[in-house]
């Protein structure tokens, strides 16, 4: 009877709540809601024949997996089949994608500003991020094509810095993806010791990105004590994991750029520091080294001072001595040239030759003392002459 | 009368001041006088010998002290 009211295919939107797929076909059933937490008011079964299926899924582009899961919304041109044994059935012949893209739009927007106002965004922005990143915790698929490149890069960094990355091996699209981040994020709390978290995967379209849209996973990043960094592969958009992650980048390759980036600016900022205690410390002491000379200098200095003023006054009191010593041996020589004298006058020789003549008597020169009596043998000495003599009158010189 | 070898200055200087008083007193006779004034001419050499050594050698030791010092 419906079948008979609808002849002709409608366009229906309406809400995805199971898809399954079976030899070919897909099997869905639909619902329809007032707004996303109300109750559902209108469900029916929905199949797409294969040949349907195959032409959706080249519209889709790679994206029918995102777009075809539970939760989200389509606008659909459908027959109404009418089976006396199965009852009711839509058959989808057709499929607006971008009606599902503007509602996730619209509810991407509701969510952004509902997390702003509670401040979640911002949580993680507020974590300062290590200047050494080691040890890196990864949510991604184990398949994931961006994984790879991001290890690979890591591993092949050009500064040989070593890393140690685990990897949380979750979803990365469909319906389990939030609740599969949601958990990791919450053992990688539990281990606590890494510096950062990556959630990264390779590149998607704009449906995919649409579950990192969840509120949940932002919620989840807001609660981390450890900063997140996100390459969720995507050029354009920014999904609102993104927004709130401590730092979000376009590619998994970005991140381990960045990554590596960030280790060597530390190690850079070392070695400056490092150049400036050297060059400091070799100032330094060269400036102990000038100070020494300096003091070598004046020790010398005071030294030949010491040694010079010495010297004079040796000298002085040299000169002193030769001076004195000189009066002294002058003094002994006069001295002696006087006695010299004396004894030159005194010599009977000299006394002989001036014409004087020297008497003795019994080897005794005659003197008051030694008078001689007449007829007594005197010894006369004269210059030339020794003259034996008897006395034959003796008187005193009177002129005496 | 030969000059000793041990004589010192001081000693020769005595001798001949002793012999010079000697020569001044009235006792002695013409030969003692001749020994005396020989002996006092040796005593006179030899103290001015000892007298021009002493110089020298200050005057040696002194000068050696200076190139010592300069």
């Amino acid at each position: 009877m419906v079948a008979l009211n609808f002849q002709d295919s409608i366009w229906i939107s309406c809400e995805i709540a199971s898809f399954r797929e079976s030899r070919g076909h897909a099997y869905l059933e639909v619902i329809e809601k007032p707004s996303p937490d109300a109750d559902i008011i209108a469900q029916a079964s929905a199949v797409i024949w294969r040949t349907q299926l195959n032409s959706i899924y080249k519209k889709l582009g790679g994206e029918q997996e995102s777009a075809l899961q539970p939760g989200r919304e389509i606008l659909v041109k459908v027959k109404v089949d009418f089976n006396e044994r199965y009852g009711l059935k839509l058959i989808i012949e057709d499929m607006d994608l971008s009606f599902t893209i503007g509602k996730l739009a619209l509810q991407r927007a509701e969510t952004i500003r509902d997390l702003t106002a509670k401040g979640i965004l911002l949580k993680n922005k507020m974590l300062p991020i290590p200047n050494v990143i080691q040890r890196i915790a990864i949510i991604s698929s184990p398949t994931a094509a961006g994984l790879q490149d991001f290890v690979r890069q890591l591993e092949d960094n050009p500064y040989g810095y070593a890393f140690k990355s685990n990897l949380f091996p979750s979803a990365m699209q469909g319906a389990s993806a939030a609740p599969e981040v949601c958990a990791q994020m919450e053992e990688i709390a539990s281990r606590g010791d890494f510096d950062v978290i990556v959630i990264i995967r390779g590149g998607g379209g704009k449906v995919d990105l649409a579950d990192f849209d969840h509120p949940n996973i932002a919620i989840q990043i807001s609660k981390s004590k450890i900063p997140v960094l996100t390459g969720i592969g995507h050029d354009i958009d920014e999904s609102v994991a993104d927004l709130a992650a401590c730092r979000s980048l376009k590619t998994p390759t970005a991140v381990s750029e960045f990554i590596i980036q960030r280790n060597m600016e530390f190690e850079a900022a070392v070695l400056f520091t490092y150049q400036k205690i050297v060059s400091s410390v070799s100032q330094l002491l060269q400036f102990h080294v000038n100070s020494m000379d300096v003091i070598q200098q004046n020790l010398r200095w005071v030294l030949e001072n010491r040694i010079r003023n010495t010297a004079q006054a040796l000298n002085q009191l040299s000169s002193q001595i030769k001076y004195i010593s000189k009066v002294g041996l002058e003094k002994w020589s006069t001295k002696l040239s006087s006695i010299q004298e004396l004894i030159a006058q005194i010599a009977p020789d000299s006394q002989l030759k001036r014409g004087f003549s020297w008497t003795e008597i019994n080897g005794r020169r005659v003197s008051a003392q030694n008078i001689p009596r007449v007829r007594d043998e005197l010894t006369s000495f004269t210059n030339e002459f020794v003259i034996t003599s008897v006395l034959t009158k003796i008187a005193k010189n009177e002129s005496k | 009368m030969k000059v000793s070898k041990n004589l010192n200055f001081d000693a020769a200087y005595a001798e001949l001041q002793k012999i010079l008083s000697d020569l001044q007193g009235e006792q002695v006779s013409m030969e003692q006088m001749r020994e005396k004034v020989i002996k006092s001419n040796e005593l006179i050499k030899f103290c001015k010998d000892k007298l021009r050594n002493i110089s020298d050698e200050i005057n040696a030791s002194l000068n050696h002290e200076d190139a010592d010092l300069n």
